[in-house]
């Protein structure tokens, strides 16, 4: 019961940073130079007529708050507008809708292979803090944290693709094959995802060491150790299990993450995902997928943080479902 | 860094030490740029000073005609403005772009048929200019791979990579050092004004926060990057404003737990201002976690910058920045892979350094966080 009373709770709490995410976006093609209608028209604008005509069709002529209401009911009926500079007059839904499998591969992909890096690596080192293992380890997950990961990912193109010739460099698909085949597609996307995963391993290796160490800290563990449990069951079983579960969090607030250091990779590597188009549409000043992207992005990290507390708080009995 | 035992324990972690001692040679290097400057490039010519694309359109149409001439002090002889170019070592090729222009039109005119051959006067330029280091900078070849010549080699200008990477440290480092001080002035002051008054004014400023913190940063990068244009200014600027709430949480949670102590009441009962209370009481209280998340921000500032500047939406060519030299070398890493290699590495360096010091920060400062030992 009041586990619902929490997710409701935060579920109310999210509102207000929904509204303002889409105030930011809304404000996007206000704050561009130029008025919206010009903007919109791109190459036409020098027609007043038509200029005229975009303005009343779209209430550009209305007062703002008028204007972003109807705006908001466009969005939520699915209409994000169309795109400008990319492919002009194509809906900007279409466009993202083709980039949401290549960017969700890539990004799920890259985090379960961060986790089965991050968890043995973290654990291990928990057992035996300050051992040779531990400070290697420390010492790797520290110097990959400073890794700017767009240099990495172009050392391993030059070792793997340009010297050893084993993998592709770009792209998703090899443009020589007629139709889609997945070993092509998954050799591909090993080098963006392993350049991905091995950025959250770094933080993520850390974090399974912190929370095992302070598990094992705590008196249930003693308590195991005392009724005599072989000490891989209370490691694995007792210890584990819970210091696993804080790890459900830091998932959801991983996304953010995910996506931006998800821009870098996906431009090396010209992998045709969401961040791509987001620097594409920079570059054309394609303002509506630009509002489109942040929309997205921000309600992708927004939906993660709400789903991995409401999992943590399912998880994890002991937490207060009253906020302080 | 007031107590004597932090210092001491600052100077026993070696890998913090090491990473300070990288970063004030990092840093030297840079205000050596800055002085040779003042110089007029006189030990490091500036790369970018050097009229590229007339110098490169010149370069490939004496290489084309490869074939035919006749010695370089003939050509010397013909063209005074060469000559006057090699007899000043350590200027910037002086060419105005209308003598270049005329320089070309003429080469173009006799067709060179008089000249012996084009690559020995480049050879001749290349030893006139053998002495000094970096001069090559000036004229060599595009591409070479790194050498005595060219410590890093050089780029497809036949600019010296080494000299680039020198000047766009300094584009780095300071873009880095500026964009923190930004975000410190306003996370600290929005920090402290929540953290102080608490109620109304804290739960919005902590909301804003929260959105600010729940978007993707690069995403909001990019979009005011899409709003404003690319330059250096708004680079920095946009840096700055974006990494606001992490300093803010971290400074009103500080605020919060030492506006409760014996010695805040007592500077309230003797009579001090609120703002004497919040910036000469509270915050100096506050210091030491700050200067270690403004450590961390150094390095993040700099990844973010030159992340930016990798996407193109940065620092713009010419100037150089570790970021678009990276973009660079991504299009010649077949060919020229140095290109890439040297401004990632030294990226690199910089922000392992920086994490090394603010590790070795935090735990000196904190005693809790001090291994056993």
């Amino acid at each position: 019961m009041a586990l619902t009373r929490y997710a409701v709770k935060r579920l109310l709490g999210i509102l207000p940073l929904l509204f303002l995410l889409s105030l930011l976006s809304f404000s996007i093609i206000h704050l561009a130079p130029g008025s919206p209608a010009s903007t919109l028209l791109g190459e036409k604008a020098f027609d007043p007529a038509a200029v005229q005509a975009l303005e009343e069709r779209l209430g550009l002529d209305q007062p703002l708050p008028l204007q972003y209401l109807s705006w908001l009911s466009r969005v939520l009926s699915g209409d994000l507008g169309q795109s400008i500079g990319l492919k002009p007059g194509y809906p900007v839904i279409q466009l993202l809708g083709e980039r949401v499998f290549p960017t969700l591969a890539l990004s799920v992909s890259s985090l379960l292979l961060a986790l089965l890096i991050a968890v043995p690596l973290g654990v291990t080192s928990a057992l035996k803090p300050h051992s040779f293992f531990d400070r290697f380890f420390s010492f790797l997950a520290f110097a990959e944290f400073s890794l700017p990961n767009f240099w990495l990912a172009m050392m391993l193109i030059l070792v793997f693709s340009v010297s050893l010739n084993w993998l592709p460099s770009s792209g998703m698909a090899d443009p020589r094959l007629a139709s889609f085949s997945w070993p092509d597609f998954f050799a591909h996307l090993l080098l963006p995802m392993v350049v991905l995963a091995l950025g959250e391993a770094a933080a993520l290796t850390r974090y399974v060491r912190g929370s095992m160490l302070e598990v094992l800290q705590q008196e249930f563990i003693r308590t195991a150790k005392a009724k005599g449990l072989p000490s891989h069951v209370v490691f694995y079983k007792h210890a584990l299990r819970n210091a696993l579960l804080p790890l459900l969090t830091l998932l959801g607030y991983s996304i953010p993450g995910l996506l931006s250091g998800a821009v870098l990779t996906e431009t090396v590597f010209g992998w045709p995902g969401m961040g791509r188009l987001a620097v594409n549409a920079v570059f054309s000043r394609d303002y509506p997928v630009l509002m489109a992207e942040v929309l997205l992005f921000g309600f992708l990290t927004l939906i993660g943080n709400l789903v991995a507390d409401i999992l943590y708080a399912c998880a994890d009995p002991r937490i207060r479902y009253e906020q302080p | 860094m007031s107590n004597p035992d932090a210092l001491h324990y600052f100077l026993g972690n070696r890998l913090a030490v090491c990473g300070l001692a990288l970063l004030c040679l990092l840093y030297l290097l840079a205000g050596f740029t800055f002085l040779n400057d003042a110089l007029g490039h006189a030990v490091v010519p500036d790369p970018d000073e050097l009229r590229i694309t007339e110098k490169s359109v010149l370069f490939r149409e004496t290489s084309r005609r490869a074939a035919c001439a006749l010695d370089g002090s003939a050509l010397l002889a013909e063209f005074p403005v060469l000559s006057d170019a090699l007899a000043v070592p350590g200027k910037a090729f002086p060419l105005p772009f209308a003598g270049f222009r005329l320089l070309r039109q003429r080469l173009a005119a006799i067709g060179l048929e008089n000249l012996e051959s084009v690559n020995s006067f480049v050879q001749r330029f290349e030893v006139v200019h053998e002495n000094k280091v970096f001069e090559l900078v000036l004229f060599s070849s595009e591409n070479q791979p790194p050498s005595p010549t060219h410590l890093f080699g050089s780029d497809e200008f036949g600019r010296d990579v080494f000299a680039r990477v020198l000047y766009a440290s300094r584009i780095s480092l300071s873009v880095g050092f500026l964009a923190v001080v930004i975000a410190l002035s306003l996370g600290v002051l929005l920090g402290c004004l929540a953290g102080y008054y608490g109620g109304f004014l804290d739960s919005v400023i902590m909301r804003l926060a929260d959105v600010w913190m729940s978007l993707p940063g690069m995403m909001l990068l990019l979009t005011f990057v899409a709003l404003t244009g690319a330059n250096l200014a708004s680079t920095i600027l946009l840096i700055g404003v974006l990494s606001w709430p992490s300093p803010a949480r971290l400074v009103r949670a500080e605020v919060l737990s030492l506006r409760q102590r014996e010695f805040v009441e007592a500077a309230k009962a003797i009579g001090c201002t609120q703002t004497q209370i919040i910036f000469r009481h509270i915050l100096p209280n506050a210091l030491a976690p700050i200067i270690v998340q403004a450590t961390l921000f150094l390095a993040g500032a700099i990844l973010l910058e030159s992340g930016l500047s990798f996407l193109g939406l940065g620092v713009q060519p010419p100037t150089a920045s570790w970021g678009n030299m990276l973009s660079n070398g991504l299009s010649y890493l077949r060919t020229s892979p140095w290109q890439a290699f040297f401004p990632g590495f030294m990226l690199f360096l910089t922000v392992l350094s920086f994490n090394f010091v603010a590790e070795g920060l935090r735990e000196a400062l904190d005693p809790k966080r001090r291994r056993g030992p």
